[in-house]
């Protein structure tokens, strides 16, 4: 559960910090005036949003570790 | 300082949100990225903009203009903002429209401001060398000889450069490296010998292009301004269009946000609306209060380009920064909860998401912004 949430947290993190370094060279999705390396940047931050939906969502993590993991009231 | 429409802003904002949801959804932007359109707009629906007023919203009468201010041009682009719709809009109604109004003679701007108001003359500014907004960083060079210019060096991130007619091409001609004094700026025919464009395909599936000049020959007539002084009108044209995006950034923002919020109503999970959990409503209420902020900043920045613009230069800087954050926070969040859908490309929500990312960087990202500003008020 926490490793999930804080896994995929950080790699959409990671991907945000990577976007913002790169500046208008982060945002190109395909073809020339790119490098690979660049657009496969971009391609693997849209990929990091699913991160934390697929396999059980990050609010479905938080629950868990809210209920299993600090037994709190379940309202 | 006016922060709500008047009667005429609204009566513009319902013809261009009615004019946009018929002939410009978030479908046709779809529909130009899939056919990999050549131009990237569509320019039947540029000439009816144009024919609607849309191209001359912020000129004076005396150039054929609608003369309704930034208040008015505000309006519209959130409109565009909400249905992303693609169009020269930006790039000549406001920024070339902007650096002819500032800086051209009267001769230029005789000749050439009817053009963009009737939509045959479109333009983009080629500013940026390198991957992040830095205007005063500028090596490409003119050098004059006898009765022109000649022209070397290199563009990129040119908003609409290869579909438009001219270009106005930021050079440096005096100055050191990353000076402010020695700055020109240059009106130059895209099809000139030795201009080499290259279209650069983006997220935002909107028009952007890279350029390299090899020995350009352009005619001495086609300074806009003063010679080594082009940083006085720059300046001011650069912060008219940060407060403008940032008005069509509010509306992707307001609509992608929108949408959301009628999900969270919708969409059923463990037998109850997803809406109805705590930890989404707080997420949800935080946002609206972001929203109500920013829009005030937008609206007090748009005012103060019409009614106060000595004012403008830390009030454009404070819209997109907050915009920059609304944006890349509205489109995560929109995204998260709309969940597994989200990031399919079937739904519309990941075109809002792609158009901030791009958005976030013209003129200035986050950083460059709260860093103008602190600089601005004299930390």
């Amino acid at each position: 559960m926490v490793m999930k949430y804080v896994g995929t947290e950080a790699e959409k993190a990671k991907s945000e910090l990577l976007l913002s370094i790169l500046g208008t060279r982060g945002v190109g999705w395909e073809g020339k005036g790119f490098t690979l390396q660049e657009i496969d940047t971009l391609r693997l931050w849209a990929m990091s949003k699913a991160l934390t939906i697929a396999g059980g969502s990050s609010e479905i993590q938080l629950n868990l570790i809210a209920q299993k993991v600090l037994e709190l009231p379940q309202s | 300082m006016a922060l709500v429409l008047n009667e005429e802003q609204r009566l513009l904002r319902d013809t261009a949100k009615d004019f946009l949801g018929k002939h410009a959804p978030v479908a046709a932007l779809r529909q130009l990225r899939d056919a990999h359109d050549p131009i990237g707009y569509s320019p039947e629906l540029w000439q009816q903009m144009a024919e609607m007023g849309w191209a001359s919203i912020i000129l004076p009468e005396a150039y054929g203009g609608l003369d309704f201010g930034f208040l008015g041009l505000g309006v519209v682009l959130e409109e565009c903002g909400r249905t992303l719709a693609a169009s020269p809009l930006f790039a000549t109604a406001v920024v070339g429209a902007s650096a002819l109004l500032l800086g051209g003679n009267e001769e230029q701007k005789h000749a050439l401001l009817p053009c963009v108001a009737d939509g045959s003359l479109t333009l983009a500014l080629a500013l940026e060398e390198t991957h992040h907004h830095n205007p005063t960083f500028i090596t490409t060079t003119a050098k004059i000889q006898s009765e022109h210019f000649v022209l070397n060096g290199s563009k990129c991130f040119v908003l609409d450069g290869h579909s438009a007619d001219k270009l106005i091409v930021v050079v440096r001609t005096g100055g050191t490296e990353r000076s402010t004094a020695g700055l020109t700026l240059l009106l130059v025919d895209r099809d000139t010998p030795g201009v080499n464009c290259r279209r650069t395909l983006m997220a935002d599936s909107r028009n952007a292009a890279n350029f390299r000049f090899d020995n350009v020959v352009v005619p001495a007539e086609n300074v806009l301004g003063a010679i080594n002084q082009g940083w006085s009108i720059l300046e001011p044209v650069l912060d008219r269009g940060r407060v403008a995006i940032a008005a069509e950034m509010m509306g992707s923002a307001l609509e992608a946000f929108e949408r959301t919020v009628t999900y969270l109503k919708e969409r059923e999970q463990f037998g109850a609306l997803i809406g109805s959990f705590q930890a989404l409503q707080h997420r949800a209420a935080h946002m609206q209060a972001d929203i109500e902020l920013c829009r005030s900043v937008v609206l007090q920045a748009l005012s103060t380009v019409d009614d106060a613009p000595h004012q403008l230069p830390p009030l454009a800087s404070l819209a997109k920064a907050k915009l920059n954050e609304l944006a890349k926070l509205v489109t995560n969040e929109a995204v998260q909860m709309h969940g597994g859908i989200g990031v399919t490309d079937a739904l519309e929500i990941g075109f809002f998401l792609k158009r901030a990312r791009v958005a976030m960087q013209i003129f200035g990202d986050t950083g460059y912004h709260k860093d103008r500003y602190a600089t601005l008020s004299g930390y």
